[in-house]
């Protein structure tokens, strides 16, 4: 293939949007040579070969395929390195916002976008001309972001960060890890030292990060997703969890802290909506379907088999 | 149901793109000049350009050989002096090697082997395509992101695809005398 076809050929694979004149161009440039159309189309299939290992288009669903999704190698910790590099790090950070224990706090953000804060957590939050960067310190919070792709949305939890342009996700740092979960669009995550990878998640898809390992557990649940999300709503979603896990979520709410007498109790799996911030109503749920005795004090609800 | 151009670009990227390096291979012992593998296999890509629907072709790869494959039968018919046994052989070749069933597993690039190929690529260029691909911005608005010109930016990324396709489609360099041996090879089988 001739240089200067090759050439041509490539520059007009990666021109786009073309406008009316530009259109117009290209259409002499095709008709001047019939190599050229065979040219742009080599051009073109090189180039989708390119986006396509980039961010690989999501594979027919339910089919979670991590191995497809991945970008491997040092060419992904390139990748990462560069959403670093146009971002920039400023250590100048903004507002601090924070929930305390029981708290879920929706805040507006000045470019449109909604961040939901869940119970004792605690994000920064540093709006510019070119960026949009959140520091989630502690906890969790859910995104609703609002499209601008002259300023990607970054989050920043520790040891995993996560990228979008207009989408809606969430994240959710413990100590043990950070999980991050898509609702809407897409976005793009890594772990803050990767030289390893990044990953494309899409609506329905989550990640989960965990210290020392730069490579995220992946998969697709879009329906625990939602239920999981029941805290925007101040309410606690069970769907075949055990009490054990229930009552750890309403702990982590409320300071009347539910306390279990019977570890074997904590094994059996619950149904049902629950306001987060009603403890006790769970609790007397429990007293009327399962052999549970309920006595309540200010700080704590104790749960034990009926004698 | 018609492909449209994108459509056809993906389908060939996936499909014709990762055998052109074995196309180039299989031609370069067949014929005298690299001249003359580029011509074939251009007029390979004319003809797919050319293509209002890809559904009914169920192998990419089988699609594309046998299309060089006929081209080359016309330019040896066409030629004065032709080696009878070339032909004999061309005709050999039709279905023999192309449909084994590990090439057809073989289908796309190696995940791999692109990336290896990307990061031959600078981290400007790498940038350009990621905002591309991800962002869907323009070259325009690359170029503003970047602090670059538009024409750098232009520059950047083509040379960069010419780079890339030419690490994913060149053929293996040919020893001298590799055209005999790949016919010895062929006729003892």
């Amino acid at each position: 293939m001739s240089d200067r076809v090759e050439d041509e050929a490539a520059r007009w694979a990666l021109r786009h949007p073309l406008d009316a004149a530009g259109q117009q161009a290209l259409e002499g440039w095709l008709a001047a040579d019939r190599r050229h159309a065979g040219a742009l189309l080599r051009a073109q299939a090189a180039l989708s070969v390119i986006d396509e290992s980039l961010a690989p288009e999501a594979p027919a669903r339910p089919m979670v395929r991590p191995s497809r999704r991945w970008l491997l190698g040092a060419a992904g910790g390139g990748l990462a390195a560069s959403f670093a590099a146009i971002i920039g790090l400023p250590r100048l950070w903004g507002e601090r916002l924070a929930t305390a224990k029981g708290e879920i706090r929706r805040l507006p953000l000045s470019d449109g976008s909604i961040a939901a804060l869940d119970t004792d957590s605690s994000v920064r939050v540093l709006l510019s001309k070119d960026s949009r960067q959140i520091a989630l310190d502690r906890g969790q919070a859910w995104f609703q972001v609002a499209k601008d792709r002259r300023r990607p949305f970054v989050v920043d939890a520790g040891i995993a960060h996560a990228r979008a342009v207009g989408t809606a996700f969430s994240v959710h740092r413990t100590e043990t890890g950070v999980q991050i979960a898509v609702t809407e669009g897409v976005v793009a995550v890594w772990a803050t030292d990767a030289s390893g990878a990044m990953s494309i998640l899409h609506a329905g898809d989550y990640a989960r990060f965990e210290a020392g390992n730069p490579n995220p557990q992946i998969g697709s649940a879009p329906a625990a997703i939602e239920r999981a999300l029941a805290w925007r709503e101040g309410e606690v979603s069970l769907e075949g969890d055990t009490l054990r896990s229930a009552i750890d979520t309403f702990n982590r709410y409320n300071h009347q802290q539910l306390v279990l007498t019977d570890e074997a109790l904590g094994r059996e799996k619950l149904v049902g909506l629950f306001k987060i911030n009603s403890p006790l109503d769970f609790a007397q749920t429990l007293e009327a379907t399962l052999d549970v005795q309920v006595t309540a004090s200010a700080d704590e609800i104790l749960l034990s088999r009926k004698k | 149901m018609a492909t449209t151009r994108e459509e056809l670009a993906l389908w060939v990227g996936r499909e014709i793109l990762p055998h052109e390096r074995e196309l180039r291979t299989w031609l370069r012992r067949r014929v005298t000049t690299a001249s003359d593998v580029d011509d074939i296999v251009q007029e390979c890509y004319c003809r797919l350009a050319q293509l209002r629907d890809v559904q009914h072709i169920e192998n990419g790869r089988a699609y594309l050989f046998a299309m060089a494959r006929n081209m080359l039968q016309q330019q040896l018919k066409a030629a004065r002096v032709v080696h009878l046994e070339t032909i004999a052989e061309l005709d050999a070749a039709r279905g023999s090697d192309e449909l084994s069933p590990e090439r057809i597993a073989s289908a796309r690039f190696e995940l791999r082997r692109v990336q290896s190929a990307l990061e031959t690529l600078t981290e400007r260029a790498r940038r350009i395509f990621l905002l591309r691909r991800l962002d869907g911005l323009s070259q325009k608005e690359i170029a503003a992101l970047l602090d670059v010109s538009e024409t750098v930016v232009e520059n950047d990324a083509s040379r960069s695809l010419r780079k890339l396709l030419h690490l994913l489609t060149d053929p293996e360099p040919a020893a001298p005398g590799i055209a005999q041996e790949g016919r010895a090879r062929v006729r003892s089988r």
